[in-house]
């Protein structure tokens, strides 16, 4: 009798960013758990640990994985692929112990994305020529480790990264030697149920269940979605027991390729990856339009040393790109939108009949909501979480925007290739048989004696850049889709500022523009409702 | 990354800190003559003092008209006219004496004498003058955007296989744009 504990099986994507949304990482920037070894930032939670981004001391970026719970099958699994190589597997370079007898694996630092959020923006799959790209890489990697005698066994978009074009395989935590998994009568948690082959649930089982996770993952790549979903995990489980895929989705040409991979006995699968990765090479090769798709001008990998599996063919960020600049140009569209009806509903309803502020309230809200969202949607996504830079870059174009704000406002900017006779009068050194008195009065505004209306402007706006968080309300992944308490937190902070501006139209101008600032970044940017799985105990039982 | 941001701030703020303080409307009081004192006359001092308004508002557009600044679109009025540009509430000046009517009432008023009143009427005429800039700057950017956009959306759709003709049509309609926008300029 074989038991399957559903609690590790249910840690599938979603799940795990829900987990990642509600804990909150032990370490620290700036800690150093382990000698040499200064953590930067947390970059994921797993069902095994926590990884964190950390530099030595000599400077190598690498990730640190601090091994938690299921603290022997981590080990276990690592210690098989400590010395493995493959341009297609992230590198593990060490196991350490903490003063506390914590372990630590230190990891290659994966800069670029990870498939699962590739996938998560698009929905209905990618190019056909570019997911069997992805698959040559991920070919590679899994050959490399069965090659070594390793079935991964948790393969899962997860766990699979794309950087600089080429893809990275990680997560070598279920790892495990061919020859153990032939034990029968143990309890064994293997892998993430969308990807699970059938026989796991026999305990008799071999690099088969890479190929079928394999087949998975491009069935997913084609379509965008896994073959089987359900409510439960065990649902999942006895579709990839007894159901047949939905083939009807993916391009007729792949269809022979998938039969093969999702076949429910292991036997009548494709025999290596090799086997499989082959028969993807025939399809696109027999394809005229996806074989002369334009190819991604990126310096291929270096040569393996096996030429069994047909080099991979390095691919392009170009979707990536696209992608972001797309859900960019689309953010940027809408906030000009909205900003235009908050100011046209504002004006209307508090203007009191003037139209005055119509203009430079419009100009200002759509300059600061650009000035927000721009950068925090171009920042990596590995770097979501507060940071000085990120505080700092804020503010300084919050410098801008108090500036932008300035002119729009009419008045002249001093600058040294300009003409500033006219100005004279206005410089203290320069004005002769003028009474400071006098010259005082024309250089600060009248309601406000202690700054120059420049350093009024941009310490205003640039503080409001400076203490809020703002990139919170644009991140796709945020609790809520709008805030209310968020628009309180800006009206809050603009109001307290208030007294950096020197006059009542000012003031008006400052605090509505950021006020509507607050409204525009939530609305405009999209927005992803989590998915919450309810992990609930589940035990299938076998026989 | 960190340095250059840091470096950037620190210069931002001596640069505002240092340059001369002089981010307030173009002082034109010294080149332009302004008008110094606004007469009205009338039966009641009432109405002499309206008059005087009336002249006051009336210098003040010959003024702005001779600076080519459009009085459509700033909308100085004899309320802002009195609010703003005219020193106090005036003062009674000597009757006029008419030949067989009563004697009219004068109303004097001065103009404020600190230019300030001038310089606010050439911000508020830059003012708009940019705003109507970055509506052009902006409707400019809204269209590039929305070009980008469906270009992206598009290719996307169709599974990057037209990627090269929508490029070609994408660059064509923007040249269209450019080329028709220079045509009617």
């Amino acid at each position: 009798m074989q038991r399957l504990s559903s609690s590790a099986i249910a840690h599938d994507t979603r799940a795990l960013n829900e987990e990642e949304s509600i804990m909150k990482f032990t370490y620290r920037s700036g800690q150093q758990p382990l000698t040499g070894y200064t953590i930067k930032r947390g970059i994921g939670l797993g069902g095994f640990g926590e990884v964190y981004f950390a530099v030595t001391d000599g400077g190598k970026e690498v990730a640190l994985k601090w091994i938690r719970a299921n603290h022997d099958i981590e080990m276990r699994g690592v210690q098989q692929c400590l010395n493995i190589k493959h341009t297609n597997l992230v590198h593990l370079y060490d196991v350490r112990e903490d003063k506390d007898g914590c372990h630590w694996l230190v990891m290659e630092y994966v800069a670029g994305e990870p498939l699962s959020t590739i996938l998560s923006r698009h929905p209905n799959g990618v190019a056909p020529e570019l997911a069997a790209q992805w698959f040559q890489g991920l070919a590679q990697a899994i050959h490399c480790l069965h090659e070594h005698g390793i079935v991964h066994r948790d393969l899962k978009p997860g766990n699979i990264f794309l950087e600089n074009g080429l893809i990275k395989v990680g997560d070598y935590g279920l790892c495990k030697f061919i020859a153990d998994s032939h034990h029968a009568g143990m309890t064994k948690d293997v892998g993430t149920v969308h990807y699970m082959a059938p026989e796991i649930s026999t305990g008799n089982y071999n690099r088969q269940i890479d190929i079928y996770a394999a087949g998975i993952l491009l069935y997913e790549m084609l379509t965008g979605h896994v073959p089987f979903e359900g409510e439960s995990a065990g649902e999942i489980l006895m579709k990839h027991l007894t159901a047949p895929p939905d083939l009807t989705k993916v391009p007729k040409e792949f269809k022979p390729v998938l039969e093969k991979a999702l076949e429910k006995n292991p036997a009548n699968r494709y025999q290596s990856i090799t086997e499989m990765a082959k028969a993807v090479t025939a399809v696109i090769n027999g394809n005229e339009q996806w074989r002369n798709a334009p190819a991604p001008a990126l310096t291929p990998p270096p040569k393996q040393a096996n030429p069994e599996i047909p080099m991979a063919i390095p691919v392009t960020p170009t979707m990536v790109f696209q992608q972001r600049w797309s859900d960019l140009t689309g953010t940027l569209l809408w906030s000009v939108m909205i900003a235009a009806v908050l100011a046209v509903g504002w004006t209307l309803f508090f203007g009191g009949g003037s139209y005055k502020n119509l203009t430079p309230l419009f100009f200002l809200t759509v300059a600061a909501s650009w000035c927000v969202l721009i950068p925090n949607k171009l920042w990596l996504p590995s770097a979501q979480e507060e940071s000085w830079t990120r505080r700092l870059l804020q503010m300084t174009l919050g410098f801008g925007v108090g500036v932008f704000a300035l002119w729009l406002e009419g008045y002249e900017m001093p600058m040294p290739w300009t003409d500033n006779a006219e100005l004279a009068v206005l410089k203290p050194w320069q004005a002769n048989g003028v009474a400071p008195e006098s010259w005082l009065k024309t250089i600060y505004p009248s309601e406000n004696t202690s700054m120059p209306m420049l350093a009024c402007f941009i310490s205003y706006f640039g503080l409001m850049f400076l203490v809020l968080r703002w990139w919170k309300t644009t991140e796709t992944n945020r609790s809520k889709r709008f805030s209310l308490l968020s628009v309180f937190a800006v009206g809050l902070w603009a109001y307290v500022l208030l007294f950096l501006l020197p006059n009542a139209h000012h003031r008006e101008l400052g605090f509505v523009s950021l006020l509507l600032t607050g409204v525009v970044c939530q609305v405009s940017s999209p927005w992803k409702e989590k998915v919450v799985i309810r992990k609930k105990k589940m035990r299938l039982a076998v026989a | 990354m960190m340095r250059s941001i840091l470096g950037i701030s620190a210069l931002t703020i001596i640069w505002v800190f240092c340059t001369p303080l002089s981010a307030q409307p173009r002082e034109l009081a010294n080149k332009v003559k302004l008008p110094r004192e606004a007469i009205g006359a009338g039966e009641t001092s009432e109405k002499a003092r309206v008059h005087a308004v009336k002249n006051a508002h009336d210098q003040v557009v010959k003024l702005m008209m001779a600076h080519n600044i459009d009085n459509e679109n700033l909308k100085i009025d004899e309320a802002y006219v009195e609010k703003h540009v005219l020193e106090n509430d005036g003062r009674s000046g000597e009757d006029i004496q008419l030949e067989n009517q009563d004697p009219l009432k004068q109303w004097v008023y001065n103009f404020r004498t600190d230019g300030a009143w001038w310089n606010e009427i050439v911000r508020q005429d830059r003012s708009v003058e940019r705003s109507a800039l970055m509506a052009r700057i902006m409707t400019g950017l809204s269209i590039l955007l929305l070009a980008g956009f469906g270009y992206i959306r598009l290719d996307e759709y169709t599974n990057r296989r037209f990627t090269t003709f929508l490029r070609v049509t994408g660059a064509i309609l923007v040249g269209a744009a450019v080329a028709g926008w220079w045509m009617i300029r």
